[in-house]
């Protein structure tokens, strides 16, 4: 079976601008998406994870920007696009599934609306065809009663429909790309793994790349074909998902893994 | 929704209720005497009989609670008493001059959205700027000159200096625009801060972050969803604005010899009309509850955490 590249991200350098200079926070990552498979990132906080992905949707935080590489996506440098052809792709070609789904939403704007407000932004439709897509989709993520849904506030949902709610948004423009930085770490177990075979599911069935970060080894071992692991800044080993984790190669990769082990290995002992 | 606009109605009543009731023994407990200030009014000597008729006539001399019950039988109907001065029916007399504050609040607080809403959603998102740094010196020239000074002020350099408005006096539009505009001067200022406070606050929520990363349009993110978070402070101190700035409009009044509640209010204390005053204080004390009560209400139309609060 052949692979379908949709983006290729080569040697890209991120750097903060302080006061006084500049610091590196990516030092040339490289790696491609492709079509139907999920390739997690991996790796110690603030090793930079986070940031490949702003930088894939252009909103990097201030004072940070790209200095070298490109991101590709289907052929086209994202990074010589004008701002209003970045707004486009976002949501429309690559979509975000961002980590705390109970702040993500507009707490005075019903669910209804910011459903409708991202369809519309990106295609020609009414009110009314917008609504019924919005059902379609929040069914698909077996949501119930998503009519009454549309008309409710954040707050009325528990986390876990949220996060569902946003991977219908999401969905709903049947993006090439979904990124997901984190996106079951403010749920509960049961919610994690509901989750991530949504996660699963939708890839097959719309044939989407996701790009999953997470520091849950379990959730990357489950659904990831292919992980990278890095550490400050830079990838230090890519490789599929089973060779990864079965025969890890570079140090760095041996040691997370064994500080995961270590720590479940330890739970065992104080429950004997 | 409809549930919470009742459950506001209904705590309305009991608010109202403890209004009069403050107004009249505020009204009784305060020193001098009605029937010696009716009789002085009415140049009649206020020899010890006089004041003892007088105060079987004005029901006076009956026990206090009485006297409540019977002043708020007549409230409810609208009958205010008869003002001791010109002897006409308070109710009359406030409608006479109500209008004429009613109309330079309502210009003053349309003054102060008009202009303190733009001026702050820009001077937020061009903070730093040149136009930040502008409104925010006219801001704290607004905040910190008093009523009457402004006023003078006005009046000095529009009307005599450049001739462009009258000078006092109700009239045609011209005359509204220096009064209404020195009320609302303190409250653009304020405004203009709060509102500029609470759109940099709301920039750089998560919402605002995930609105991006759906592609909307900036001007999308700041009028729907920036804004309308950013409005919720400014509605809940607009409660009390409203009514304060009624209280201000008496002193705009007497600048500019605006012929309002205030001018006449102040004439009636002066001679002791106690009626007048009552009635005043009561009408002043209705208007700010019953403007409380709107503010309340697009308060949890703006905010439905308000609203399904205890309901759930
Ligand atoms: N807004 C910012 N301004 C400057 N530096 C930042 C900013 N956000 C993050 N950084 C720095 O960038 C580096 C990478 O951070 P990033 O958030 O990508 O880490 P991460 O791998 O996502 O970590 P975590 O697992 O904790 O989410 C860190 O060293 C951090 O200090
Ligand atoms: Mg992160």
């Amino acid at each position: 079976m052949t692979t379908q590249s949709i983006m290729t991200v080569n040697d890209l350098h991120v750097h903060v601008s302080t006061d006084h200079c500049q610091v590196p926070i990516l030092n040339g990552v490289s790696f491609d998406l492709q079509a139907g498979k999920v390739f997690g990132l991996v790796g110690e906080s603030g090793s930079g994870k986070t940031m490949t992905c702003l930088a894939l949707v252009n909103l990097l935080p201030n004072k940070s920007k790209v200095v070298r590489g490109s991101i590709k996506l289907k052929n086209k440098d994202l990074r010589n696009l004008s701002a209003s052809e970045m707004r486009q792709i976002r949501g429309k070609e690559i979509a975000m599934i961002m980590q705390n789904p109970m702040s993500a939403f507009n707490p005075v704007v019903t669910i209804g609306q910011h459903f409708r407000e991202t369809l519309r932004t990106h295609l020609q439709v009414t009110q009314k065809q917008a609504e019924e897509m919005a059902i379609a989709y929040l069914e698909l993520m077996q949501l119930p009663r998503p009519d009454l849904l549309l008309k409710q506030y954040p707050f009325q949902l528990s986390g876990g429909m949220l996060q569902r709610v946003m991977i219908a948004i999401a969905v709903s423009l049947q993006p090439s790309i979904i990124i997901a930085d984190e996106p079951t770490t403010a749920l509960d177990a049961t919610n994690q793994l509901q989750i991530l075979d949504q996660l699963n599911m939708l890839r097959k069935e719309y044939n989407t790349s996701i790009l999953l970060v997470s520091h849950d080894l379990g959730a990357i071992a489950y659904l990831a074909d292919e992980v990278a692991v890095m550490n400050s800044g830079n990838i230090v080993e890519r490789a599929p998902v089973s060779t990864l984790f079965n025969r890890p190669s570079h140090p760095y990769t041996k040691a997370l893994l064994e500080s995961r082990l270590s720590l479940s290995r330890k739970a065992c002992e104080t429950l004997e | 929704m409809i549930w919470f606009i009742v459950k506001r109605l209904s705590m309305l009543i009991p608010i109202l209720f403890g209004i009069s009731l403050l107004t009249f023994l505020l009204i009784r407990l305060a020193p001098g005497d009605p029937a010696e200030a009716y009789l002085r009014l009415s140049h009649i000597p206020p020899t010890n009989q006089a004041i003892q008729e007088m105060n079987v006539k004005l029901g006076l001399d009956k026990p206090l609670i009485v006297q409540y019950v019977d002043w708020l039988g007549k409230v409810v109907r609208l009958d205010f008493g008869i003002s001791y001065v010109s002897k006409q029916p308070v109710w009359d007399e406030l409608m006479l001059y109500f209008p004429a504050t009613l109309q330079l609040t309502i210009t003053a607080v349309i003054l102060t959205v008009c202009i303190s809403v733009p001026i702050g959603i820009f001077s937020a998102l061009y903070k730093g700027g040149m136009f930040d740094h502008l409104s925010r010196i006219l801001s704290f020239v607004g905040a910190s000159m008093p009523t009457f000074w402004l006023g003078f002020l006005f009046m000095y350099f529009f009307s005599i200096k450049l001739d462009l408005l009258p000078v006092v006096g109700r009239g045609s539009l011209a005359h509204l625009v220096l009064p209404s505009l020195t009320l609302a001067f303190a409250y653009i200022s304020t405004y203009t801060r709060l509102l500029r406070t609470s759109m940099l606050e709301n920039l750089h929520q998560p919402f605002v972050f995930y609105a991006r990363v759906r592609g909307l349009q900036e001007r999308v993110i700041i009028g729907r969803h920036v804004l309308k978070m950013a409005l919720l402070p400014v509605v809940t101190a607009f409660g009390m604005t409203i009514g304060n700035m009624l209280t201000g409009a008496f002193i705009v009044e007497s600048i500019f010899a605006w012929p309002g509640l205030g001018r006449f209010f102040v004439s009636a204390l002066s001679h002791r009309d106690y009626p007048v005053v009552q009635s005043c204080i009561l009408l002043m004390g209705v208007i700010f509850v019953v403007c409380n009560l709107l503010v309340d209400i697009a308060y949890g139309l703006l905010d439905p955490r308000i609203r399904w609060k205890g309901e759930r």
